[in-house]
């Protein structure tokens, strides 16, 4: 974002300078041939009074109190009056103009000289997402938009947007993806698929990343040229299934980082409930360590003193034996048969079902749309806005309701009307837009991901070469060099949870990930560490120690 | 894996004795011990209580499930019974159990163990199977209702 900004304010000062210099340099071409006209009338006056005759004249005040009365000097008063008229009244406002308005100014090319650099080619709530966290690690990156007013837009609110058509191979020559990190690329199949056949006839080397919304549009995507294909319906699927905390108390994968495997297990109906963090003995037992707590929307960093509750989550880091080992221990608590409510046959609904099934979970699929339900396992046309439609389907003894369609409005609604039918049910809801999360947890939700969080993380995970977790709205998990400012230095004498929020989980040299042992601990050279945190704590991280990463 | 296909009729108790939640488990390992797959039953013994004494595997709803994982068994082994009398096993609803299901497994096979315990606990959270399984008169009752419970679940 720096570097445009800088290459805009750079502009600006020139264009001013320029104009600025034309004008002295005007005035003084015409104050020498002033005074030379005036002497030859056998006038000798101050210089001052040739710049004060040229300005008065040029602005066309004409005081009248000096004149020429000669024939070449009431000629050299008209020519001077005429350029000061296109000086004043066109040269001043056009370049004003320019001035005031380059910061919404276009560009129809990438910045020159810019490389590994990230080219977005859908503006749309994931990639609004993106961006912003892109600014965080201070990645490079264009937007490219085949609307100029929404690229004007764009410029107008800090985006790095950029005009050109996305379907014409040319315009990737001009976003320099030969020297680009990667090409993200997150519309509808359709246009995607456009979008890496035009980039790849001008790089068949660049990275692609793709989104995908049907499963057959994933070998066509590759065949187009994607390297990477992500299926955010089926990745948010399976994350809202695995937040389905009525189904057991094992701990489910979330991902790897280094070797260390990150997962999170419910604590609700499990002997930890009611115990401090330092009584469960977890480390010792299985070798898992907590790393964050979260309890609805909220989420702690592991302190001692924490008492585990019913709504508990508890967010697990350890080497794959010591996750098995865990779930050796607490695969016999809150086992339940009762079938979860899906509300919605979409493609997410589909995968949550899926997950379901994968885990032997029972589940049941409340669809409004008939057409949705005709090729969906364990699904019923029912308006789950109707409460004996409700008791149909057996919500009244489930243990949880996922709401999975990609209306704001109608999750938001049917939210408040499960938690007022009732107060022990847990409410899974997905979000379209990052803003309605709130919402969604005022309605009563639980727990609520976002699809603009939840696919821009992915990207940046793949952006960051797998460096980077989402864990729940707002808190990440991500691993990054080891700043040279803490090389040497102990957990103790740094204190990053207490200056900024971070959480130091693990140690990562070469092939070997280290769970931080206590606070001892001292941070090697040649490293890298694996840190927790919510987003404003990360982003203070960043902001602190960025550089030197 | 199934559970009716680790457990057999020689290893149901209907109306077991025991005062108490040792007597009950130990009770148990005593049926599975003849099996030839146990090679050690102490080693075993060993197993079962060193994990009770971590955390008790009374999940609430009157049924327990005590487990381990040990060389001392060539294969997964499983016993049943249904005690005579409400047994005080320390559950975490602090209810009396009288449903008790042993699994002891090998210990290399986690994978196939933790399924297995999922599986046993699931079952034995419904009510009615629960119901049905107090009310059983013989074993061989108790591993009709296993049967017929474990093929329900796989058809849906």
């Amino acid at each position: 974002m720096l570097m445009f900004e800088q290459n805009v304010s750079r502009k600006n000062a020139l264009l001013l300078t320029r104009l600025i210099a034309i004008f002295i340099l005007v005035v003084s071409v015409y104050s020498a041939i002033f005074h030379y006209l005036m002497l030859r009338e056998g006038k000798d006056l101050h210089w001052f009074v040739g710049v004060y005759w040229t300005v008065a004249t040029m602005t066309t005040v004409g005081f009248g109190d000096v004149v020429f009365s000669t024939f070449s000097g009431m000629l050299f008063s008209v020519v001077v009056i005429i350029s000061g008229i296109f000086f004043i009244l066109i040269i001043i406002p056009f370049t004003l103009i320019q001035l005031f308005q380059s910061a919404a100014r276009v560009p129809r090319e990438a910045p020159k000289g810019i490389t590994g650099h990230v080219i977005l080619t859908h503006y749309g709530p994931v990639t609004n997402v993106l961006i912003r966290k892109l600014g965080y690690y201070t990645s490079p990156y264009i937007m490219l938009t085949s609307d100029f007013k929404q690229a004007a837009d764009l410029r107008d609110r800090g985006i790095r947007a950029v005009f050109g058509e996305v379907d014409d191979p040319q315009t990737y020559a001009q976003m320099a993806i030969e020297n680009a990190a990667l090409l993200v690329t997150t519309a509808d199949d359709v246009t995607n698929t456009m979008v890496i056949h035009a980039a790849r006839q001008i790089s068949p080397t660049v990275n692609v990343l793709s989104t995908s919304t049907e499963q057959e549009s994933i070998e066509i995507l590759r065949a187009a040229g994607a390297d990477e294909i992500l299926s955010l319906d089926e990745m948010m699927g399976q994350s809202l299934a695995r937040r389905t905390i009525a189904g057991d108390a094992i701990a489910h994968i979330i991902g790897q980082l280094g070797s260390l495997t990150i997962a999170e297990a419910a604590a609700l109906a499990t002997p930890l409930v009611n115990k401090k963090l330092k009584e469960t003995q977890l480390r010792s037992l299985t070798g898992v360590v907590v790393i964050g707590v979260l309890e609805g929307p909220d989420f702690y960093l592991p302190d001692a003193e924490r008492v585990i509750t019913k709504h508990s989550i508890l967010i697990l880091a350890g080497a794959p034996e010591a996750i098995m080992r865990y779930n050796e221990l607490f695969c016999i608590y809150n086992s339940s048969n009762d079938p979860v409510i899906i509300i919605g046959a979409g493609n997410v609904g589909r995968w949550v079902a899926r997950s379901f099934e994968e885990h032997g979970l029972e589940y049941c699929i409340m669809e409004k749309a008939a057409e949705k339900t005709a090729d969906a396992s364990h699904a019923s046309v029912l308006d789950a806005a109707k409460v004996e439609n409700l008791r149909t389907a057996g919500f009244f003894n489930a243990p949880a309701v996922v709401i999975s369609t990609h209306k704001d409005d109608t999750n938001i609604y049917l939210a408040t009307l499960f938690r007022s039918l009732r107060a022990d049910i847990q409410i899974v809801s997905r979000a379209t837009l990052d803003r309605n999360v709130a919402l969604l947890h005022r309605a009563g939700c639980d727990i609520v991901l976002s699809y603009a969080s939840f696919g821009s993380n992915f990207i940046l995970n793949h952006v960051k070469r797998g460096t980077y977790l989402m864990l729940s709205e707002g808190v990440d998990v991500f691993k990054v060099r080891t700043p040279q400012r803490l090389v040497g230095k102990s957990i103790d004498e740094i204190r990053l949870r207490e200056s900024i929020g971070c959480h130091v989980v693990a140690i990562v040299r070469g092939e070997k990930t280290e769970l931080i042992a206590g606070p001892d601990t001292v941070f090697p050279e040649d490293s890298e560490i694996i840190l927790i945190a919510d987003n404003e704590s990360e982003s203070l991280f960043l902001k602190k120690y960025g550089r030197e990463m | 894996m199934k559970i009716s296909d680790i457990l057999d009729e020689t290893r149901i108790l209907t109306n077991m004795e025991g005062d108490s939640k040792s007597d009950v488990i130990n009770s148990l390992i005593d049926l599975v011990a003849v099996s030839p797959k146990v090679l050690d039953k102490e080693k075993v013994k060993e197993a079962i209580f060193e994990r009770e004494k971590i955390m008790s595997t009374g999940v609430g709803n009157g049924f327990a499930i005590p487990h381990g994982k040990t060389d001392a068994v060539s294969d997964i082994v499983a016993a049943f019974a249904v005690t005579k009398k409400p047994i005080d096993y320390e559950a975490l609803d602090e209810q009396p159990v009288r449903l008790i299901f042993l699994l002891i497994g090998k210990a290399n096979m986690v994978g196939p163990h933790i399924k297995l315990l999922s599986r046993i606990s699931r079952l034995m959270n419904k009510e009615e199977f629960r119901k049905k399984l107090l009310e059983a008169a013989e074993p061989k009752d108790v591993m009709e209702i296993f049967r017929t419970e474990e093929a329900a679940c796989l058809d849906n």
